[in-house]
């Protein structure tokens, strides 16, 4: 029998939608002849829909899974500006002071990018096991939260850039640059990625309901 | 007063009662692009179906499963009386729509 692409079959099984009938279909039209990229079609409309769905028929666990992934991650930023040099100068021996003189800062700014991304994994982690049924919606929501922040720092370091001033309020550039550092230059397509990896992660023992 | 389905909604239940009320998500799919030409997604499919089921437009019940399936059962889709109402009325309103207009006279291309 014609096997189904493994990742794509991966991911609708721990974050696709709980409908066994919709899975058995799109397995017994992979193998009538279907292609891969159609599998992989079908697997992204389902989470998608499925994910559509969801927020329809229960708006309120779609909010409560947002605050739940910032609840999580949100420590982990706040931390990581002191967090991030420790372990810099755990493994490299690296001081912040001897920085402003040298000049070399990729250490800290790896420690700082682990530091960042294991908030997004932790919190990913978090919010699928606290939402068994349908992670996959809710960890995009959650990650599309993210995401827009990043886009935001970027497009305020644009804004910097290009005219040397910081032409939004205080509030806003704090909660940019120092709740996440670093998101911007790498965030935008990484944290869908990690939120997506770590949730798969964390429903690979999740008891499966109909 | 009946409900009025939405252009998808309706070729869906069509597609159930061409299939004699005995469609599944394959097979109502397959309908949907053979007869109507539309291209669709099996989950497309299936929300439309969730929504319709949970408004009393149609029923399921759940059928064989097979090899092919990875042993999951399939689930077979029907018409309730509701539903048929329902695509009649919907029906009613586009041919009143449709009638009157000179440009759409005679014909269907």
């Amino acid at each position: 029998m014609k096997k189904a692409p493994a990742l794509a079959t991966v991911l609708l099984n721990r974050l696709g939608p709980r409908d066994e009938s919709l899975v058995g279909d799109l397995h017994e039209e992979y193998a009538t002849g279907r292609s891969r990229a159609w599998f992989w079609r079908q697997v992204m409309a389902a989470m998608a829909f499925g994910a559509a769905r969801e927020i329809r028929r229960a708006p309120g666990r779609t909010i409560v899974a947002v605050a739940t992934g910032w609840v999580v991650a949100a420590p982990v930023f706040l931390l990581g500006d002191r967090i991030a040099p420790g372990l810099a100068g755990f493994f490299w021996q690296w001081r912040q002071q001897a920085a402003y003189a040298d000049g070399v800062w990729w250490p800290f700014y790896i420690c700082a990018l682990l530091v960042t991304y294991g908030g997004f994994g932790l919190s990913a982690l978090v919010v699928a096991r606290v939402n068994p049924n349908r992670p996959a919606m809710l960890l995009a929501y959650v990650a599309s939260t993210f995401t827009a922040l990043a886009v935001a720092g970027l497009v305020l370091e644009v804004l910097i850039i290009r005219y040397a001033a910081i032409p939004l309020p205080h509030p806003l550039f704090y909660a940019v640059f120092s709740t996440l550092p670093f998101l911007w230059h790498s965030g935008i397509l990484l944290v869908p990625l990690t939120m997506l990896l770590f949730g798969a992660i964390a429903m690979r023992h999740a008891p499966r309901t109909a | 007063m009946s409900r009025f389905l939405t252009d998808y909604e309706l070729m869906i239940m069509l597609a159930i009662l061409r299939l004699r009320n005995d469609g599944y998500g394959v097979t109502i799919a397959r309908e949907l692009e053979q007869t109507a030409g539309r291209q669709t997604t099996l989950a497309a499919v299936y929300l439309a179906l969730d929504r319709l089921e949970r408004q009393g437009l149609v029923t399921s019940a759940l059928g064989e499963a097979t090899p092919e399936r990875g042993g999951r059962a399939k689930k077979y889709f029907k018409v309730t009386s509701k539903g048929l109402h329902a695509v009649r009325a919907t029906q009613r309103a586009f041919i009143a729509l449709w009638s009157g207009i000179p440009q759409l006279q005679g014909g269907t291309r």
